[in-house]
């Protein structure tokens, strides 16, 4: 059988839109990442890269955003109900502040030793908790 | 619908050896092929060092300056990554699973092989 | 207005396997809320990526979690054969795939032990993990261990199996049908195991594509998907149906792994025929580049792996998308509206793997 996977480069702006494009055609959400890309160059560094994953009939259609460091995202599980599990994982590993989620975990889904290990340039203290702990 | 789906085989249990083992007073059920504790001829080993290089949780460690290859029993998973790498065919994944012991000596848990 | 209670069920409970944590609103012994917690087995797998070099990760790979650990060896080997575009000997994939049916097997018979002693039946389920101990003397005689395998690499498979061997296993896998069936009457077909298993946890065909099912417990509501007809491995050579049942519900998703084990059986007697001679692995030099995103069937559902690598030995990031992630929030669905006591039940018919969960 030929499954197609296929990846689109989109902004930030258009999230919303996107997906409830993808939620009118009838694609599953398949999962929510993140991928630190500041190992890859120099431009790159404090950038940060999610990618949402649908999937319809075995064909997988990949969505990637690329955020700076203080950018803030909307959520989607007003639109895919089961999202939130996915966006409070990549606000516990990277950082990353996503407002509106049906379910908000606030910080405390992973406890880790240090706050955001995934993200190498990890700066701002986390908002909610952990007050005065900083990375060096 | 039915009752009693499970009478006939409740009663041939009765009549079936027992699925466990006594062990340790049995030895324990081992075949050929099974991964047990690393052994190392030594004095075809040539100390390279590429087999603590390939360790995934980095038990072994050679020294070439003082000849020495140290392995901690307690940190090797028995993968095998080790004897697959080896130049020399010195290393070697042995049967006998290794014994265990009650308290956390260093001689008991870390070996070392000098000399060569 | 009725009074609301909050119980908490865990982390620490007799029926889970691993720990997870559930906080049920009660009003007078029917639930009306669940909110999930999970985190306490977080290990990082995924970090130690950047400190181990790519061919010696399948080590951590497959540590990911004991029942389904050789399908996670394989998975992050197809990754990364895909990047760097290496062809893998016919036998060897045919070999690995043999494995991953006889995983599926072992692990859908230790769900039903732990089913079974769920709602109490003790002497069933160890009767199902009696079973279960012919395959694990197979795998401890092909690959040399019970649990975790190491026989997967990447280039192919480290071990081989000889002719008569194979042979051997088609046998021993054809006397255990009859077994299966034995238990396969009293899960189906017995009054009391029936009555604590039909009409409880329903979750419906919408329901179960808006929340993102995955597995058994999505094709027991009726949606016919099953990753393994993308065609990888050695799965287009075998001739095997979907199965699905229409209730929705805990008989259902029970009929549909049973009937998942005879399916399994069946796929592996008709590959054992079809396996060439010659090599099971082929040797890799270099470094991957590039980014790969692969698709496999677990025994749970559906896992999907993406890799991505900058040309140098350490690799850049690896993630995991488990199947009992993906089916949490159905989980808390289907938990509205139940009675107190069927709970626990309902929490292991999605088949928890919590360690998978959270690497």
């Amino acid at each position: 059988m030929n499954a197609k996977i296929e990846v689109r480069e989109t902004r930030l702006s258009l999230l919303i839109e996107e997906t409830l494009i993808m939620k009118d055609a009838g694609y599953r959400l398949v999962q929510i990442g993140c991928t630190s890309l500041a190992a890859g160059s120099v431009e790159h560094a404090n950038t940060l890269e999610l990618f949402y994953s649908y999937d319809k009939n075995y064909d997988l259609v990949n969505l990637k955003v690329l955020i700076g460091k203080n950018a803030e995202i909307p959520s989607i599980s007003g639109i895919y109900p089961a999202a939130y599990l996915y966006e409070n994982e990549i606000h516990d590993l990277f950082g990353v502040f996503i407002k509106g989620m049906s379910l908000d975990f606030k910080g405390n889904l992973y406890k880790t030793a240090i706050p955001c290990p995934l993200n190498p340039d990890f700066q701002q203290k986390m908002r909610y908790i952990i007050a005065g702990f900083e990375r060096e | 619908m039915g009752f009693f789906k499970m009478a006939g085989t409740a009663f041939t249990n009765l009549f079936r050896k027992p699925a466990t083992l006594m062990y340790p007073v049995r030895p324990a059920k081992r075949f050929p092929n099974s991964r047990g504790t690393l052994t190392i001829e030594f004095e075809k080993c040539i100390l390279c060092g590429i087999c603590q290089k390939k360790c995934p949780s980095y038990a072994i460690e050679v020294d070439k300056t003082e000849k020495t290859w140290k392995i901690d029993r307690i940190r090797c998973i028995s993968c095998g990554s080790c004897t697959d790498w080896c130049p020399k065919k010195c290393l070697h994944l042995d049967n006998p699973y290794t014994a265990p012991v009650t308290s956390e000596f260093k001689d008991t848990t870390r070996e070392q092989h000098t000399g060569a | 207005m009725i009074k609301q209670t909050i119980i908490p069920f865990g982390p620490q409970h007799p029926v889970l396997p691993e720990p997870l944590q559930l906080d049920l609103v009660l009003e007078d012994e029917k639930v009306v809320q669940a909110i999930p917690s999970i985190g306490y087995v977080h290990r990082g797998l995924e970090t130690l990526v950047t400190r181990q070099e790519y061919q010696e990760f399948v080590y951590v790979a497959e540590r990911i979690c004991g029942i389904c650990s050789f399908i996670h060896g394989m998975g992050y080997c197809q990754a990364v054969e895909e990047i760097m575009k290496v062809e893998v000997p016919a036998r060897g994939v045919f070999l690995r795939t043999i494995w991953a049916e006889l995983s599926r097997i072992h692990s859908h018979l230790l769900w039903l032990g732990l089913a079974a002693d769920a709602f109490g039946f003790e002497n069933l389920f160890m009767q199902a993990w009696r079973i279960r101990e012919t395959i694990l003397d197979i795998f401890e005689e092909t690959t040399g261990g019970r649990v975790i395998f190491s026989v997967c690499k990447v280039g192919g498979a480290r071990k081989d199996i000889q002719p008569d061997t194979l042979v051997r296993i088609g046998q021993t896998l054809e006397k255990m049908k009859k077994d299966v069936k034995s238990i396969e009457k009293v899960f189906l077909k017995d009054n009391s195991v029936r009555h604590r298993l039909a009409g409880i946890g329903i979750l419906t065909n919408e329901e179960a594509h808006s929340l993102g099912a995955v597995g058994p417990v999505m094709r027991a509501s009726g949606i016919k998907v099953d990753t393994r007809m993308l065609g990888y491995a050695a799965y287009p050579d075998a001739e095997f149906e979907i199965i699905t049942e229409t209730a929705g519900d805990c008989y259902a998703r029970c009929a549909v792994r049973i009937h998942e084990i005879y399916q399994s059986i069946d796929i592996i007697r008709q590959l054992i025929p079809k396996t060439p001679d010659g090599p099971v692995d082929v040797k890799v030099i270099g470094a991957p580049q590039g980014e790969s995103y692969m698709r496999l069937e677990q025994p749970r559902g559906e896992v999907l792996y993406y890799i991505k690598a900058n040309g140098t030995r350490l690799l850049d990031r690896f993630r995991v998308r488990t199947p009992t992630f993906a089916n949490i929030p159905p989980l808390v669905k289907m938990l509205k509206g139940c009675d107190f006591a069927d709970v626990p039940n309902i929490i292991l018919t999605i088949d928890p793997c919590i360690s998978c969960t959270e690497r």
